[in-house]
């Protein structure tokens, strides 16, 4: 994340993976940093470095996991959510429109 | 050689354990042909850029949390997450045995000793039965492998030395465990004083079931990524 953005963004990472993994269904790394710098016109630059122990974090969990496909003769390893994934996408998709939604009324103040 | 044994190369001298290797390793790669394509710039001056985004969490320091052996901050920060998973998991298992084994002692003290036991002799048991069975990946965590093989292999120790002392406990030192705990729950529960060896004895009786539960558990995630693995390297595990 670039630096002016990165404490803002920090404690919603986790739940930015689940979004994009909701929308897009599967995905890999590389992508999910270039998604989330598309939607964002740049604005939101995840390092690798934040990125991947969050993957392993929610892999640990059972809320994602991952399978090997074989794209154009190199491997790939591609992340989804699994069923407890989904319920748990629901529930912080719901809790972020909710701090949002705080976080508006008190900056249009 | 290709690119990708030339990011290959590079990465094997962060430390990196090969789970880990292989995931910064396609990162990179998509990384350096997305650079390449956009900037129109060799794959050497790509990867440069590359290494530059990667520099501070590639960078290999001493971690004290993490032995004595430096490793990279991205791969620290996998273990801290993938630690205080392991941790909050198997306290609350053990905490759980632990307020069974209390409330028997108050409610039921003939049964509880049994009750202790059985814990002891099936954690036992079933880290044995996990040893042998899995033996060529356990090595692996205590440096007897030639490998580093995956980030998840750091806690497994723990396996070994709980069942080594479960047998000691079982074998020889149950009795005075048992009765410290019974001790310690009759001090604190019923006469309402706290006397600190009496409390260590009591809160310290699970101690090494909750130790041989976080081996039991790393070697799961273990198995899990080299399974994982194995689709992608010949490993000979």
């Amino acid at each position: 994340m670039s630096k002016k953005n990165n404490k803002l963004y920090k404690g919603t990472l986790q739940n930015i993976v689940l979004q994009l993994l909701a929308k897009e269904v599967k995905m890999y790394g590389y992508q999910m940093t270039q998604r989330a710098k598309e939607l964002t016109k740049g604005e939101l630059e995840m390092t690798e470095g934040a990125l991947y122990p969050i993957l392993h974090q929610l892999e640990d969990e059972g809320i994602i996991e991952s399978e090997i496909q074989t794209v154009n003769g190199r491997d790939r390893k591609y992340y989804l959510l699994t069923d407890k994934g989904k319920r748990q996408q629901v529930k912080k998709a719901a809790e972020m429109q909710t701090f949002i939604g705080n976080l508006s009324t008190i900056f249009n103040i | 050689m290709t690119e990708s044994e030339y990011i290959t190369q590079y990465l094997s001298t962060k430390n990196l354990p090969l789970d880990l290797l292989v995931e910064v390793q396609d990162h990179m790669v998509e990384q350096v042909a997305e650079i390449i394509s956009r900037d129109k710039i060799s794959f050497e001056n790509a990867f440069d850029q590359v290494k530059n985004l990667w520099a501070k969490d590639l960078k290999v320091q001493f971690h004290w949390m993490c032995g004595i052996t430096p490793i990279t901050s991205f791969e620290n920060e996998i273990i801290k997450k993938n630690r205080k998973h392991n941790l909050c998991v198997t306290f609350l298992i053990q905490s759980v045995l632990w307020g069974i084994t209390v409330v028997l002692i108050l409610k039921q003290p003939s049964f509880a000793k049994y009750f202790m036991l059985s814990v002891y002799w099936l954690t036992m048991a079933v880290s044995t039965l996990l040893i042998i069975r899995y033996w060529k990946l356990v090595k692996t965590g205590y440096g007897l492998g030639s490998r580093k093989i995956s980030v998840y292999q750091l806690d497994m120790p723990g396996l070994l030395i709980g069942v080594m002392y479960l047998v000691w406990f079982n074998l020889s030192i149950f009795d005075q465990l048992f009765g410290q705990m019974k001790i310690g729950v009759i001090n604190l529960f019923v006469k309402n004083s706290f006397d600190a060896n009496s409390f260590i004895s009591m809160v310290g009786a699970y101690f090494i079931v909750w130790t041989t539960l976080i081996g039991i558990l790393s070697l799961w995630h273990c198995k899990k990524s080299v399974n994982q693995l194995k689709l992608r390297v010949d490993l000979k595990i």
